[in-house]
């Protein structure tokens, strides 16, 4: 009997327990203990103008520094060292936005699927919005990052609004394009699985780059796949992984690893050639 | 074998990339800011970590001449301009 690797192992038990992963990730991002860390990037796509954040979203600072012409260091930095040993892991575990939209799928609809090269949309978006209209048109552009983004919408606007009311402040409504932009991303979670994050995510779109490289990586072990085609009904995001396990748009939850044959699991460029003993 | 090897050299020198230039932008990076009502002889040296805090609620801007400055004196602005 094939003895399993302890990590594929350990992530086909860790599986299961992603909702409550995602959970305990939220609780760090949402800065229970009042830290307000707002010096730092986090990893994940969580919006800095939030009350509750403790980190800074790492996409606001690349926005907010290409438009005072200076080159962010610490984001560039942080992402590179998380992509590196993670790749798209953080989308799937512990983005709080992420963790948003699988929640809404659970809500019983029927679920779209989209062409393959939607995925790159998202590199049209970190290039344009990210990074060009920022460096040269500046902050007041409509099309910033910042002014557009659904998760500084539903995680500062409405908050900051909802605050500004409870306190009898006058009330700054947030633009109509970020609140647009924001109804319809929530309506296309009803009708696609993660949609911002196949879709527009330009930190999705970083941490796909690292897929290949990254520390850890989905692998296919082509002896036991059977060509049953299993995984593309578990994988809700329209990738094939049995063609190509570590796809950009990948946002590795994992649940390919749970085909019957066993032929997908999760490997690390840590790990020895995979042993397999006869007991 | 020899592609595993070459993944775990690729791993190694991103990580160390990544990580100097983090411990570079918190410890050693610093931008010219000048004050928002200062003449220009007056300039602060912000830290990378400080410059992050201030543009989260557009505490500095770019102006037309390529410098930085500081949109607020004194206590910073809550709310984010977007």
């Amino acid at each position: 009997m094939a003895k399993k690797a302890k990590l594929s192992d350990f992530a086909s038990r860790l599986v299961r327990w992603r909702m409550w992963v995602q959970s305990a990730f939220l609780l760090v991002w949402l800065d229970p203990l009042g830290l307000r860390l707002h010096g730092m990037c986090g990893p994940v796509f969580h919006c800095y103008s939030c009350p509750l954040a403790t980190f800074a979203c790492p996409i606001g600072v690349l926005a907010n520094f290409s438009t005072l012409h200076v080159f962010p260091f610490i984001a560039v930095g942080m992402l590179i060292v998380v992509a590196a040993v993670f790749g798209s892991f953080v989308c799937g575990w512990a983005c709080p936005f992420g963790f948003l939209q699988d929640l809404v799928a659970k809500v019983p609809t029927r679920k779209f699927s989209l062409p393959k090269w939607t995925g790159n949309l998202r590199y049209v978006v970190l290039v344009v919005t990210v990074l060009a209209i920022p460096y040269f048109f500046g902050e007041e552009h409509p099309l910033f990052i910042c002014r557009i983004c659904p998760a500084g919408a539903l995680e500062a606007a409405l908050p900051n609004v909802a605050g500004q009311a409870i306190a009898g402040k006058s009330i700054v409504w947030p633009g109509a394009l970020k609140m647009t932009i924001l109804i319809l991303i929530v309506a296309a979670m009803f009708l696609k699985c993660r949609p911002w994050c196949t879709l527009l995510c330009p930190l999705g779109a970083i941490f796909g780059l690292f897929n290949r490289i990254s520390a850890f990586f989905l692998r296919l072990d082509p002896e036991k796949c059977t060509n049953c085609e299993q995984c593309h009904q578990l994988c809700e995001y329209g990738i094939e992984p049995e063609k190509n396990p570590n796809d950009s748009r990948c946002i590795r939850c994992l649940e390919c690893t749970r085909c019957g044959p066993e032929a997908l699991t999760l490997g690390s460029i840590f790990e020895q050639q995979q042993e397999t003993t006869d007991s | 074998m020899r592609i595993r090897k070459g993944k775990i050299v690729l791993f190694c020198l991103l990580s160390l990339c990544g990580a100097a230039l983090f411990i570079y932008g918190v410890c050693l990076h610093s931008t010219n800011v000048l004050p928002q009502q200062a003449d220009d002889s007056t300039i602060l040296a912000k830290s990378e970590p400080a410059l992050i805090k201030d543009v989260t609620v557009g505490g500095v801007t770019r102006e037309q001449s390529g410098r930085i400055r500081q949109t607020y004196t004194g206590k910073a602005p809550e709310a984010c301009p977007t």
